[in-house]
């Protein structure tokens, strides 16, 4: 946790996701997560698009607001860092949520993710797969500044995943 | 004499027609090209390439594939008769996209940082010629005349027609945002790229440059005709799924659900090969049915950007 919040206190300033070019090979995060709850309960929780907070342990609040017929969320993360982003779409059939980061602090770029909730291998258990494609925030070619490669756009990823799908188990594990 | 004769019938009973066609799928994840066998579907071996590999380009000719590694800078070539790397060459930049003249002669590399294309003469697998392109090239593809090459300009949002005989640039046109992939139907009438930030495809006449736009799904990725060119069959990496495009109407005629995050797509005559970089496999889609028939587990990240099937 406290290598997460050091890393998403590099200060970064706010990033554009969308204009210019990225790195030139994608990157991927991906978590899963067995929970002892069942599937419905955790999916209620998880397509929540306005209340990530209530299990992240490293997201302080979320503001959601509608732009026309699309949802958009900032959160603010409890080190000052934030990161504002678009809903794609909540599959309830599939029990899929889709959304990706349009700007924010975080050292990376054209950030898709997918949390995905499924019936685990036992009954009464869940199983929750978080999984986001994003590039590297530097756009030109080695020498990579530090803080803006690869490795430190993963780690940043992986700290958020692991941290806040250890506590989602914690809160679905608890909650009655 | 006798011998000799024995010798001979063996060789041509063994040169029949039964040659398989292959899949070269290049995994960014984990420096590795998983060749496919098309007509048993199975992966026949795995070669390690360079760091990072992303496009692909195949001549029956040389009986080669080339395979682009983003990250050590550098172009694996593949024996396609015994699936070995017979050589490395070096570029000083980001090669990305891949394409091969009609001729087999030249291999056209984009360089997507450095903002080149690079020819490189395929008998000495060195670097020839170079152009000043255009921001962030990507998508490349050879007219079947050998007179053009088309380039998708990621970050001027056009496509350039190259000349070439002189390696200049012919034109530009002007196309959506963020174009990536491209293609060019066999007769080399229809050229179609996608419109990543768009989520669009433009179709251009290459006589006429007329160019239509339609919307597909969301982050379209690259594109690839049907044999007979009536029909497009196009990768949304962001809705796992392929919008299959009727070429005369531009008309939306299925889409098919394939594995996640689906980046290269080519075609082995009745069959779409779909590299998924999500889910690390490909997706075997029956064109006469537009359904998944079967998915085949590949190497981790599965990109194979290009054209990437070899009918030998």
């Amino acid at each position: 946790m406290k290598r997460i919040l050091a890393l998403l206190a590099i200060s970064l300033g706010l990033v554009s996701f969308t204009a210019a070019a990225h790195g030139p090979s994608p990157q991927k995060v991906e978590k899963t997560i067995t929970i002892k709850a069942d599937p419905a309960k955790v999916w209620a929780i998880v397509k929540d698009f306005s209340a990530i907070h209530q299990w992240h342990p490293g997201v302080a609040s979320t503001k959601v607001e509608k732009v026309g017929d699309d949802t958009f969320r900032t959160l603010t993360f409890k080190n000052g860092g934030n990161v504002y982003e678009k809903l794609r779409s909540i599959d309830d059939a599939s029990m899929k949520i889709k959304y990706e980061i349009v700007s924010g602090t975080l050292p990376l770029t054209d950030y898709n993710a997918t949390m995905t909730v499924t019936p685990g291998d036992n009954p009464g258990e869940t199983k929750v797969i978080w999984m986001a494609r994003f590039y590297r925030l530097y756009k030109l070619n080695p020498p990579i500044p530090e803080g803006q490669d690869d490795a430190t756009a993963i780690s940043a990823i992986t700290g958020i995943f692991d941290s806040g799908l250890a506590n989602l188990k914690t809160v679905a594990e608890s909650a009655k | 004499m006798l011998v000799i004769i024995l010798t001979n019938t063996s060789c041509i009973s063994v040169h029949r027609p039964t040659q398989a066609s292959f899949a070269y799928i290049s995994n960014q994840g984990e420096n590795s090209v998983s060749v496919i066998n098309t007509s048993t579907n199975r992966v026949i071996k795995t070669i390690a390439v360079g760091t990072a590999p992303v496009g692909v380009a195949v001549s029956a000719a040389l009986h080669r594939a080339y395979i682009s590694n983003v990250e050590s800078q550098d172009i694996s070539i593949i024996n396609t008769q015994n699936q070995l790397v017979i050589g490395t060459i070096k570029v000083h930049g980001s090669p990305v996209g891949l394409a091969l003249s009609a001729n087999s002669k030249t291999l056209y590399v984009a360089d997507w940082f450095t903002n080149r294309v690079l020819a490189i003469d395929t008998y000495h697998s060195e670097v020839v010629r170079e152009l000043n392109i255009a921001d962030a090239p990507a998508g490349l593809v050879v007219s079947p005349d050998n007179q053009s090459l088309y380039v998708a300009n990621r970050d001027s949002n056009d496509v350039a027609i190259v000349d070439t005989a002189t390696l200049t640039i012919k034109q530009r046109i002007a196309v959506g945002k963020h174009p990536y992939g491209i293609a060019l139907s066999t007769n080399g009438l229809w050229l179609a790229l996608v419109n990543v930030q768009d989520d669009s495809v433009s179709l251009i006449n290459t006589n006429t440059q007329v160019q239509q736009q339609f919307k597909v799904g969301y982050h379209p990725y690259c594109v690839a005709f049907s044999m007979d060119d009536k029909t497009l069959y196009i990768t949304n990496t962001q809705d796992d799924s392929v919008t299959v495009i009727d070429v005369a109407t531009t008309k939306t005629i299925a889409t098919i659900a394939v594995g996640n995050t689906p980046e290269g797509i080519s075609l082995d005559h009745e069959y779409a090969y779909v590299a998924n970089w999500g889910s690390s496999n490909v997706s075997v889609i029956d064109l006469r049915t537009n359904k998944v028939v079967t998915t085949i587990k590949t190497g981790e990240k599965s990109r194979a950007f290009g054209h990437f099937i070899l009918n030998q």
